[in-house]
């Protein structure tokens, strides 16, 4: 994608059909109505309030963030949605947490979680919802639901049945807490996903495999909880055998 | 969610607007032979020679067809209507089923009126209709017998040609060739004899014909709106038609060239040679051993094939050089949906971005044990169905600030 011209004062809107929206225009049932809308800032580094304080760095995000052009891809389109969160004063919001006998915790050489599962096997995931340095996870903060993003192609999670599946084969499976509840130390939600490698056929392991070891295939999975408006993106490595 | 808004139905409303596009046709696209395609749909049998390989209609390209970025602009071909005196006195008569025969002198004369009676079909509503010029005429002088039809490609007229836009420069005569037998023009020629014509570029005495006050006098057709081309130096001289809705021009050839020129050249031709010189297959028309009197009406209308007509017409008539051959502008009827995105003062103020955080989960824009407010910043609107699935992406060509004392309103246009 190109970047928009932002030389002007003027706000231009770059609107596209993404290729889902497209999909439901084609299929002429009359499944393309536009109910909802939701915003993102994708391209914004927050990092620069950090450094640059509150007046002037704002100044820079505004006139010195490039905005890339629309992505037609469904899954790329709107990246980090913004949240509408009710409790004015809040300084500190509630994150996810990855626990679970397969996940291996980030460290200073891989900062990132990485979740493994096994071809043809489950494996449990823990989402702990928690809050660090207060007492409690704001009751209207509790994700009652969560929404898991991840490759249709390689992985499904049991006792769950995908929304919809978008054209670029991510599944997305809106997980409702329901009444069997766990709660978290902090009052926060905590689901426990199985999590299935598919059967996939050892081409793909050829096709999608690691340059380094063409046994393990990985993928990342897009965690959402719905109260809360936490993301957390999980890297997933799903062996051969 | 706290990510999402739901639409009313006052926040959706539709309107239309119309999108007019330049398109300049250069003259070397019409004329060069790498940017006009010809395609072999009709094969002559023959007793003598190779027989004759033709088109039924030519394409005019941007650039070398052989390219893939090339794009066609517009097809041409020619077409003589059935009961005119110039297909009444070629042919031989007709056969029992009501087929017109014709001389094997003469080529694809049935499809050169097959073609007129089609584009009478679709522009007039019937097959033997007539077209006039003016449109609406009934005098008998001022039929179109003898067609020019430019049919203009969807990706260049899109959904219709605008009105009194369109012009095409066009040279009347062909290259003198110095004939004695000329007698429609000076045969004095200082530099004398060039022995053909049919294939040497114009290069002088070009007209403008226009489509100059079919604004003001809107025509309605069979096939829609229709305007009269006129030559732009005496709009009263009406030479053609255009069938705006349909993108089609049609030309008087008996008015657009001049008709009594001597026309001489090598021509395909399903007899015996006229000239051993000019090859199995061939003949030269307006030689002193064939028809040295050969004008472009009839004898270049009725011997050649429509691939040797439209070689002629497009090769010469039109020049070579890079400036406009024809222009005219498209139109397209744009319907828009208008969605209007509202943020209220306490929407949308907080943001998923992991850089909005850090790892603990502290909001980074607020100092600490302060009461500042948080804030955001918009680029992007994504807009979903009721099944969460994103239907549209919008982004704003710079980062717009969401607070809890803004109240933002986007207008996002969909267009279809």
């Amino acid at each position: 994608m190109g970047n928009l011209d932002n030389a002007t004062n003027n706000i231009i809107v770059d609107a596209v059909l993404t290729d889902l929206g497209r999909k439901s225009l084609a299929r002429n049932d009359g499944s393309f109505a536009i109910t909802r809308y939701a915003f993102a800032d994708d391209e914004v580094d927050y990092g620069i309030i950090t450094r640059f304080g509150r007046t002037v760095g704002k100044e820079k995000i505004i006139k010195n963030t490039p905005v890339l052009e629309a992505n037609t891809n469904s899954s790329q389109g709107l990246q980090h949605k913004l949240v509408t969160l009710r409790i004015p004063t809040l300084s500190r919001v509630p994150i996810i947490q990855l626990e679970g006998s397969d996940v291996t915790a980030a460290t200073t050489t891989n900062p990132t979680t990485v979740f493994s599962v096994t071809k043809n096997k489950s494996s449990r995931l823990t989402l702990t919802q928690t809050i660090v340095n207060e007492n409690t996870v704001p009751t209207q903060l509790v994700d009652s639901n969560i929404v898991v993003q991840c490759d249709n192609r390689f992985l499904t999670i049991n006792n769950a049945k995908p929304s919809f599946v978008d054209t670029n084969n991510v599944a997305t499976y809106n997980i409702v807490r329901g009444k069997a509840t766990r709660t978290s130390t902090k009052g926060g939600a905590v689901y426990d996903l199985n999590i299935r490698g598919k059967a996939i056929a050892d081409s793909l392991f050829t096709t999608f495999g690691n340059v380094s070891d063409k046994t393990v295939i990985t993928t990342f999975c897009k965690v959402f909880g719905a109260s809360s408006g936490a993301l957390t993106y999980i890297e997933v490595q799903i062996s051969q055998t | 969610m706290p990510t999402k808004k739901t639409l009313s139905p006052s926040d959706i409303t539709s309107k239309q607007s119309f999108l007019n596009q330049l398109v300049d046709v250069i003259q070397e696209d019409v004329s060069g032979s790498a940017t006009r395609k010809k395609y072999s749909n009709f094969i002559t049998g023959t007793t003598a020679g190779p027989g004759v390989t033709s088109s039924l209609f030519q394409t005019v390209f941007d650039q070398s067809y052989s390219l893939q970025t090339a794009n066609a602009i517009f097809d041409m071909t020619i077409g003589l209507r059935s009961g005119s005196d110039l297909v009444a006195t070629a042919s031989t008569g007709e056969d029992s089923a009501g087929k017109l025969l014709f001389a094997s002198q003469s080529l694809m004369m049935r499809e050169k009126v097959a073609n007129y009676s089609q584009y009478a079909q679709l522009l007039m509503g019937t097959a033997t209709e007539t077209f006039y010029t003016p449109f609406g005429s009934t005098t008998s002088t001022e039929k179109i017998d003898e067609a020019l039809f430019v049919n203009f490609r969807r990706l260049f007229a899109r959904d219709k040609i605008k009105r009194e836009t369109f012009a095409m420069r066009f040279y009347q005569t062909g290259v003198l060739d110095g004939s004695a037998n000329d007698a429609a023009v000076n045969v004095a020629i200082a530099n004398g004899l060039t022995s053909s014509n049919l294939n040497r570029t114009t290069t002088s005495g070009s007209v403008v014909f226009t489509d100059v006050g079919s604004a003001a006098n809107q025509l309605q057709s069979f096939a829609g709106e229709v305007g009269n081309i006129v030559d732009s130096s005496d709009t009263t001289r009406k030479v053609g038609l255009m069938f705006y809705d349909m993108g089609i021009g049609v030309f008087d050839l008996s008015r657009i060239c001049m008709t009594d020129q001597h026309m001489s050249g090598v021509i395909d031709a399903v007899g015996d040679a006229n000239d051993t010189s000019s090859g199995a297959g061939k003949m030269i028309l307006g030689s002193a051993t064939g028809n040295s009197a050969a004008k472009f009406k009839p004898d270049l209308l009725v011997s050649a094939s429509i691939d040797g007509i439209i070689d002629h017409i497009a090769s010469t008539r039109f020049s070579s050089g890079s400036i406009t051959a024809q222009t005219f502008q498209n139109q397209t009827e744009i319907n828009s949906t208008l969605i209007f995105c509202r943020a209220g003062i306490n929407d949308f103020n907080y943001s998923s971005n992991p850089t909005f955080t850090d790892a603990d989960g502290q909001i980074v824009v607020l100092t600490p044990n302060t009461s500042e407010r948080t804030f955001s910043f918009i680029t992007t609107i994504g807009l979903y169905d009721a099944g969460d699935r994103l239907l549209a992406v919008a982004k704003l060509s710079r980062p717009v600030e969401k607070n809890g004392e803004r109240d933002l309103v986007f207008r996002i246009r969909l267009d279809f």
